[in-house]
């Protein structure tokens, strides 16, 4: 443990745009010896969306601001949040744990990609689209090779443009929602310009792939590897050979440490009033972990708790009122993305659930709750702790996962006892 | 009210289940009742360790005879209980402590339990990753490893094979003489005996009994298989968990059939609520890392807690319940709890024990060092 706590006017867990949005307002409005301190896993920042290379106006304006001076970045894992207090354990890539404590803290841990199981999904091959964007980002060469996109939501639109610059072979992107789904959104989307001309970018480009809508995986095969898919459009089915599938149902709010910090959750999203605070005092949720909304939604929630951790409150009301319409958004992705039920339908007894530890549905089905199936079965007692199969096992059977706790991720013995310890001497 | 049935009992742990499958195996007409699922309350979180233990006469009783009734069921067991006759080593850090393991192995070899006395160079063929320097262990080979909330779950399996009836969503909320139980929606039944094996709970329905619930916490690795070979536990164990007041820590190391090790262990008395403590968590990891140094860098997967029914003696409670007034035995009401650390060893034997009284057989072992009268009988009533 690397001896006295490090202390910032402003702690920030994330370095997406929400986290990067709250940074440099409060930078920019706070009194210029207050410092800010942003904790993050990856290397570099940008999240999700601008660290794999979307480097247009929005982003390099945000991204110019992490250098201003009072703005400081560590890299590694937050393994807790305090109890007490606005602050956190922190893992450093070499190993050392810290107490970083803040005047206020600010969560903007994003969201995951949600996984509806499917016969074959754990075939090599398949792969989450956020997982192979990261994957052509960090060398997978997908020059030439057959690549399927099947899923639901916006995600899907980049994914399909990083796949045609990487110069791979988009054979099909299908979209599971319903084609009365989309016209609904579509119909909604004049009110978010900035949205509609994202998406007029992608028609522009992407306009020659065959672009189904109703359209979804049943499943996926090949010997050892993904071969083929069989695609379906709820009348007819047909099988499709390719080498990738990238696939995953919209994504779902990271609310790990929110819920372990004890903040209210509502409908599976960190509750927050109108400037971003959360129920415990001093402590903000901004960006997709009150709920997915996309980019230029957590920049305006980032400025709002920026402004307000930089103790303009005025300003932060006024700018807070752009807020709402974003809100709507919110909820209309969520109405338009949502599975539809014949994905739940088409998995078999023996389909994987938890990939972790190789639990198939015809296991878990009998199962009362989560933790039957947990102590019965194994479901989600692996690495992963249900980040996976606890979403899936929701919509599939109900199930409420648990509560979240540390460790997070798998840690090591020796991090977990200097987490335990510094703690212990933090309280 | 008239019987419903001969024995209804109280609770699907593990306890509850076992006293289920001897009872209908002895053609008693019998009813599990539970509040929320099979093998969820201690027994989902215990370690699993099937061990004798040596701490008292009654005890080496219980434990070697219920060793045994595992042993005699494990061909039958399926796999997903993951019985692992993995032994155990009782690990000597210095010559006090080997002078303890002499001790014990003769209290075995009484008893009948093979054991194996290791010194030096020998106990590092057994267990490499052990820290270098120690003086030597007991090895007891019969000692075993299970997965306790399948193993409860199997148990109930074939209690309603045998006709054993279960009924699980509904708690029970009170206990009253003559054998009637009421439930929290207010429905009530009744029973020729009613045997309350609700785990550390059972001070809620028979208040006044000698229970205290001692939290204890564990750690679960992911998946390694071979870093040891045995259940690893320390001879100050004894030391330790013989401590009835203070809060402990013990280096107890489990391989799980899954390759994983599972971490423990703590003792606590007047800590009521599951939370994860730092403090005594943190130093778990020290005494456990200063035995196993390699396991600085496994990674840990979840950490959990759970609670033993602690007695006074470290013996359960077997038999009919004191009245909470009189201290004189209720009519038609039983217990089968207060098992500790020792409830998924001590559950086959707890039900042999339970089945014979039940039906006037004479137990294969003295019943009477488990009588739950033995406390009140002593105090008089309990004010
Ligand atoms: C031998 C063995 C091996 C295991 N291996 C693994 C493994 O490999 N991976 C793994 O992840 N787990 C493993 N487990 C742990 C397992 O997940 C749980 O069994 C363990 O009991 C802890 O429970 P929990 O963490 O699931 O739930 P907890 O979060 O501890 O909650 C347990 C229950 O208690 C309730 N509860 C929690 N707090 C309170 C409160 N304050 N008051 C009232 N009720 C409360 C909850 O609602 C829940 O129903 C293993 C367990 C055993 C016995
Ligand atoms: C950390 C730890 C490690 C351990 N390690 C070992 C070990 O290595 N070896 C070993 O042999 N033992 C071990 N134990 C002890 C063992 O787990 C327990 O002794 C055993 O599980 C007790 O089983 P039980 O059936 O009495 O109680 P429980 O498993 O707690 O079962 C009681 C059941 O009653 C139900 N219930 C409670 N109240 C009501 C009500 N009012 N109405 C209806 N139902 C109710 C509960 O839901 C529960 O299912 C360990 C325990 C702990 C905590």
């Amino acid at each position: 443990m690397s001896g006295e706590p490090k202390r910032a006017s402003l702690l920030i867990v994330g370095s997406g745009p929400a986290a990067i949005a709250a940074a440099v307002t409060f930078a920019r409005y706070a009194d210029p010896s207050e410092q800010c301190l942003v904790l993050d896993e990856m290397s570099t920042s940008g999240g999700q969306i601008w660290r794999s290379g979307s480097t247009n106006g929005l982003a390099k304006y945000w991204l110019d601001g992490m250098s201003l001076p009072n703005i400081h970045r560590k890299q590694g894992q937050v393994l807790d949040v305090l109890p007490q207090k606005p602050g956190v354990v922190f893992q450093s890539p070499n190993g050392e744990t810290q107490i970083c404590l803040g005047n206020d803290l600010v969560l903007a841990t994003g969201a995951r990609e949600r996984w509806i199981p499917f016969p074959g999904w754990t075939l090599p091959g398949v792969v989450g689209m956020g997982g192979l964007q990261a994957m052509i980002k960090t060398g997978l060469c997908v020059a030439n090779k057959r690549v399927v996109i099947a899923g639901s939501g916006p995600l899907m639109y980049p994914v399909a443009r990083s796949v045609q610059k990487a110069k791979g072979k988009l054979l099909l992107l299908a979209e599971q929602a319903s084609f009365a789904k989309l016209a609904n959104f579509t119909a909604h989307l004049p009110a978010y310009p900035e949205k509609a001309f994202e998406a007029l970018g992608y028609l522009a480009k992407l306009w020659k792939v065959s672009s189904p809508v109703g359209t979804w995986v049943q499943q996926a095969g090949g010997e050892g590897r993904l071969e083929w898919v069989q695609m379906t459009n709820g009348k007819k089915s047909w099988r499709m050979e390719c080498d990738y599938l990238a696939t995953g149902c919209h994504l779902i709010p990271n609310i790990d440490l929110a819920r372990m910090a004890g903040c209210t959750i509502e409908k599976d999203r960190v509750k927050v009033d109108s400037l971003g605070q959360t129920s415990r005092s001093h402590l903000y949720a901004i960006g997709e972990c009150t709920g997915v909304g996309g980019a230029e939604r957590a920049i305006a929630q980032g400025i709002v708790a920026g402004l307000a951790a930089a103790g303009q409150r005025e300003l932060s009301h006024h700018q807070s009122a752009a807020l709402p319409r974003w809100e709507r958004f919110v909820q209309l992705l969520d109405a338009t993305f949502s599975p539809r039920s014949e994905l739940l339908d088409q998995i078999r007894e023996d389909t994987i659930v938890c990939r972790c530890e190789d639990i198939p549905h015809g296991k878990i089905k009998p199962m009362s709750c989560w933790r039957e199936a947990k102590l019965q079965t194994r479901l989600g007692m692996g690495p992963c702790q249900g980040k996976v199969c606890g979403p899936a096992a929701k919509a599939l059977y109900g199930f409420e996962p648990d509560f979240p706790r540390p460790p997070f991720q798998p840690l090591s013995a020796q991090a977990l006892f200097q987490m335990y310890q510094s703690e212990n001497q933090e309280s | 009210m008239k019987p419903g049935a001969d024995v209804l009992i109280i609770g699907a742990g593990i306890v509850g289940v076992a006293c289920a499958l001897e009872c209908a195996r002895v053609g008693l007409s019998t009813l599990v009742v539970e509040s929320h699922m099979v093998g969820g309350g201690a027994t989902g979180a215990g370690m699993g360790h099937l061990v004798v233990m040596d701490d008292s006469p009654a005890q080496i009783a219980l434990t070697q005879l219920s060793c045994a009734l595992w042993k005699e069921l494990q061909p039958d067991l399926p796999g997903s209980v993951e019985y692992d006759a993995c032994g155990t080593m009782w690990v000597a850090a210095d010559h006090e402590e080997m002078a303890e393991v002499e001790r014990k192995s003769h209290i075995y070899s009484n008893a009948g339990i093979v054991s194996e006395v290791v010194t030096g160079r020998k106990l590092y063929e057994y267990e490499p990753n052990l820290r270098p320097g120690l003086s030597g262990g007991l090895r007891v080979k019969g000692d075993a490893v299970i997965y306790p909330p399948t193993a409860a779950a199997w148990l109930l399996d074939q209690a309603i094979h045998k006709g054993s009836k279960f009924q699980k969503g509904q708690a029970v909320r009170e206990v009253h003489e003559g054998g009637i139980v009421v439930f929290e929606n207010g429905d009530r039944l009744c029973a020729r005996t009613v045997v309350v094996a609700t785990g550390a709970n059972a001070t809620k329905l028979v208040p006044g009994i000698a229970l205290k619930p001692r939290k204890g916490h564990l750690i679960i690795t992911d998946r390694y298989p071979g870093h040891i070979r045995h259940q690893l536990i320390e001879l100050g164990y004894l030391k330790n968990a013989h401590q009835l007041t203070q809060d402990t820590v013990a280096f107890n190391v489990q391989p799980r059939r899954t390759g994983q090790l599972l971490i423990g262990s703590s003792r606590q008395y007047g800590a009521l609520d599951s939370r994860i403590e730092k403090s005594i968590t943190a130093k778990m990891l020290e005494r456990a890392f200063w035995y196993l140094p390699h396991l600085k860098d496994l990674l840990c997967l979840r950490v959990w807690t759970g609670f033993r029914a602690a007695t006074p003696d470290k013996v359960p409670l077997i038999g009919p319940a004191p009245n909470p007034v009189t201290g004189r035995p209720m009519e038609g009401v039983w217990l089968a709890t207060g098992h500790e650390g020792l409830g998924i060893t001590t559950s086959l034997g707890t039900a042999r024990i339970l089945a014979d009284r039940l039906v006037g057989n004479t137990p294969s072992i003295p019943w009477e060092p488990y009588e739950p009268l033995r406390f009140s009988l002593q105090k008089g009533p309990i004010p």
